[in-house]
């Protein structure tokens, strides 16, 4: 099987700071004149290991994706796919041309135009004039600027500016595409054409390499996915099973400094437990979970109450907010120094997507109140029926109806609003 | 689909791989010189007429200093009692201006674009390339000033007449000298200043030096004789000098220091672009 991508055992070092901070630096090096050669393998004080022992492989017509927390080195392999930078041990080969979207519109001048930067950005992605005359018309469409062509792209707004840069590269028609993060600018009419141009680079047999902070489209979009943390792989594997492992990974970090409020009540990290008994932090659409978490009083609360949250990662939404008094839910008064155990069953209706878990504890007769305001995360990954920001749980039916009936519906319907 | 399918591996590419690569971004080149023209002029009211404004200037300045202040003979700054001062001055400032303007472009535009280095990949080479290119272009627009300005003088009752002689098909193979050179230079410089900022704030120093120890504003023979070997051995002094035997004098420019020129052309072109390859990779993380 040919690959497009092969990559094996590789080192990058970076420096800390500056090359040479005096000139007497400068000096000392340049008498030494090729000392960077010689510790080829090894670190100096002022360098550290920004990758260690990177080594995968991806098919042609297969979508790769890396993920890991920022620092990780993600950039930093794709510049090195992009042949921006070379690797100071192991060995990178390419097959085909190369088209790596590592920054839209790195090209750009501000003072040409649309049509002018067009040009110039396709010729530093190695585009030739001819192709580019040909493709022209296809670029203005999906961009989507057709009417602002002679105007500088100083005067274009950020999403313009975007979606152009987006165009232009997509049209490379590469062997290999690099993709670092360029989506997460764009509306969402703009992200799910991109995302489409993508697949159909994949039904090229182009390979696709892509980084992002959103899992939820990596984890829809490729076949297979990296985690990466300082520098080092995590996990490869499968897309889903590799977000999942990193979402794992990233909760457990989060856990460990946990900010327990020594005030009214102490309360124990939460636990999501599914249907069969298992603690785990991902789950499908619609599956059901059982959240839940201890709580010891520290002060005496005649009439306890319990709420809980969903909020959705990406922007803050509440998708969902409840207490045990809105549910009309009867707690006893609880003392000093007791425990309760609460629980909430509640059905995940909700689309893919990585949610925040809020849970709080109030006593409704003297205001005490200690909220654990997004402690806790969850992803939720699968194929939803929802597009929207809930699952109504609808059903549907459709039948036939005799046309003369429909008639009289819309003839009533007319009647009704004209009245 | 793959019209350059390319392998690429932890080894610098050979030198005809870099050949076919830089042939490829040609366009990139041009485009990018073209870019740095439009937005150059685009905010100005005279345009590309710019390009002629700065080595008129210094012309009518020495003329002014030459001819009013000190009263230096034309005799000795231009070896022709008849040539105007005025067309010897331009036409060494033309090829200088080409030269200090194309080499400052060049130092400086590595860092200039840093986004580009840092961002996306293609030849390095085509940034300090495209600046000498885009001097370039001003170049020929002041060569046709310059030309304009021998044909009128020529009407000029002062007795010196332009001939418009067969040695003038000779030019190009003059500006391709000066290209290797400029190209080696450019190479070498834009890359040291890439490491340390310094180069860049020296240079704009030293090629107010290098202009007068070159024979821009006067004749070699004006100088003593054991300086004149020394200031030949600054290549610009043949190249400046092989520009008006062709243009003015209608003689051939080849002689020994020329060739020596060609040769230093040569080399320098040799040498930076083949320095400037072994140290590319090191670029974007030191820019």
């Amino acid at each position: 099987m040919t690959k497009s991508i092969h990559v094996q055992n590789v080192f990058k070092k970076f420096r800390r700071g500056e090359r040479h901070n005096s000139l007497r630096d400068a000096v000392g090096a340049w008498l030494r004149l090729d000392r960077g050669r010689r510790s080829q393998g090894g670190l100096d004080d002022a360098e550290f290991w920004a990758l260690q022992d990177i080594s995968f492989e991806v098919q042609p017509g297969e979508a790769f994706g890396i993920i890991g927390p920022n620092g990780a080195g993600k950039s930093t392999i794709l510049k090195l796919l992009a042949g921006i930078l070379r690797p100071n041990r192991g060995k990178i080969s390419i097959d085909g041309r190369v088209s790596a979207l590592i920054e839209v519109g790195a090209g750009f001048h501000p003072d040409l135009t649309g049509r002018e930067n067009i040009y110039m950005n396709a010729a530093i992605l190695g585009m030739r004039r001819k192709e580019v005359d040909r493709k022209f018309e296809d670029i203005v469409e999906f961009a989507g600027i057709r009417d602002f062509l002679d105007t500088p792209i100083k005067r274009y707004s950020s999403g313009m500016y975007a979606r152009l840069g987006f165009s232009v590269a997509a049209h490379v028609e590469p062997d290999v595409l690099l993709v670092d993060e360029v989506l997460s600018v764009g509306d969402r009419v703009f992200r799910s054409k991109c995302m489409d141009k993508m697949r159909g680079f994949l039904d090229r047999g182009v390979a696709v390499v892509y980084v992002s902070h959103d899992l939820r489209s990596v984890a829809s979009f490729c076949d297979r996915a990296m985690v990466v943390s300082e520098g080092c792989i995590q996990y490869v594997g499968g897309a889903a099973e590799a977000v999942a492992q990193y979402h794992e990974a990233c909760i457990e970090a989060s856990m460990l400094p946990s900010s327990r409020k020594k005030t009214l009540v102490d309360v124990s990290p939460v636990r999501f437990i599914d249907k069969t008994g298992r603690d785990k932090q991902t789950f499908t659409p619609g599956e059901e979970v059982t959240i839940e978490f201890d709580v010891r009083y520290n002060h005496p609360m005649a009439r306890p109450s319990f709420g809980l949250s969903l909020i959705r990662t990406e922007d803050r939404l509440v998708m969902f907010e409840t207490s045990s008094t809105r549910m009309h839910y009867q707690t006893p008064p609880a003392i000093e120094g007791a425990c309760s155990r609460v629980r909430y069953r509640v059905a995940l209706n909700v689309p893919p997507g990585e949610y925040l878990i809020g849970y709080h504890v109030r006593d409704r007769d003297s205001a005490l109140y200690a909220a654990m305001q997004e402690d806790a995360r969850i992803m939720v990954i699968g194929e939803s029926i929802s597009g929207g920001v809930v699952d109504l749980a609808p059903k549907v039916a459709v039948e036939e109806v005799d046309p003369r009936q429909h008639e009289m519906t819309v003839a009533n319907v007319g009647r009704a609003v004209a009245s | 689909m793959t019209a350059f399918t390319n392998h690429l591996e932890l080894t610098v590419p050979s030198a005809p791989q870099r050949i076919r690569e830089l042939v490829r971004y040609r366009q990139l080149m041009w485009m990018l010189a073209w870019r740095d023209i439009r937005v150059r002029y685009k905010h100005s009211i005279l345009g590309a007429a710019w390009a002629v404004v700065p080595p008129a200037a210094m012309m009518a300045i020495f003329t002014f200093v030459f001819g009013e202040v000190v009263e230096v003979e034309r005799q000795r700054l231009t070896g022709n009692d008849s040539l105007p001062y005025s067309l010897f001055a331009f036409s060494g400032l033309v090829p200088w201006m080409f030269f200090a303007n194309g080499l400052t472009g060049a130092i400086g535009s590595l860092v200039a674009n840093r986004p580009l280095v840092t961002k996306i990949y293609f030849p390095r080479e085509v940034f300090p390339l495209s600046a000498i290119v885009s001097a370039f272009l001003d170049f020929v627009i002041a060569s046709f000033v310059l030309i304009i300005l021998a044909a009128l003088l020529h009407f000029y009752p002062n007795g010196w007449h332009f001939h418009a002689s067969w040695t003038m098909l000779l030019i190009p193979f003059v500006v391709l000298v000066q290209v290797a050179f400029m190209a080696g230079v450019g190479l070498l410089l834009s890359m040291a200043n890439l490491f340390y900022r310094d180069v860049g704030f020296l240079f704009r120093s030293i090629i107010q030096l290098w202009m007068f120890v070159t024979c821009v504003v006067y004749q070699l023979e004006a100088t003593a004789p054991w300086k004149r070997i020394l200031i030949q051995l600054n290549p610009m002094t043949p190249i400046i000098r092989a520009y008006r035997d062709c243009l003015i004098h209608g003689e051939s420019p080849f002689d020994g220091p020329f060739a020596y020129a060609t040769l230093v052309s040569i080399v320098s072109v040799t040498v930076g672009w083949w320095w400037f390859r072994k140290r590319e990779f090191e670029f974007a993380e030191n820019i």
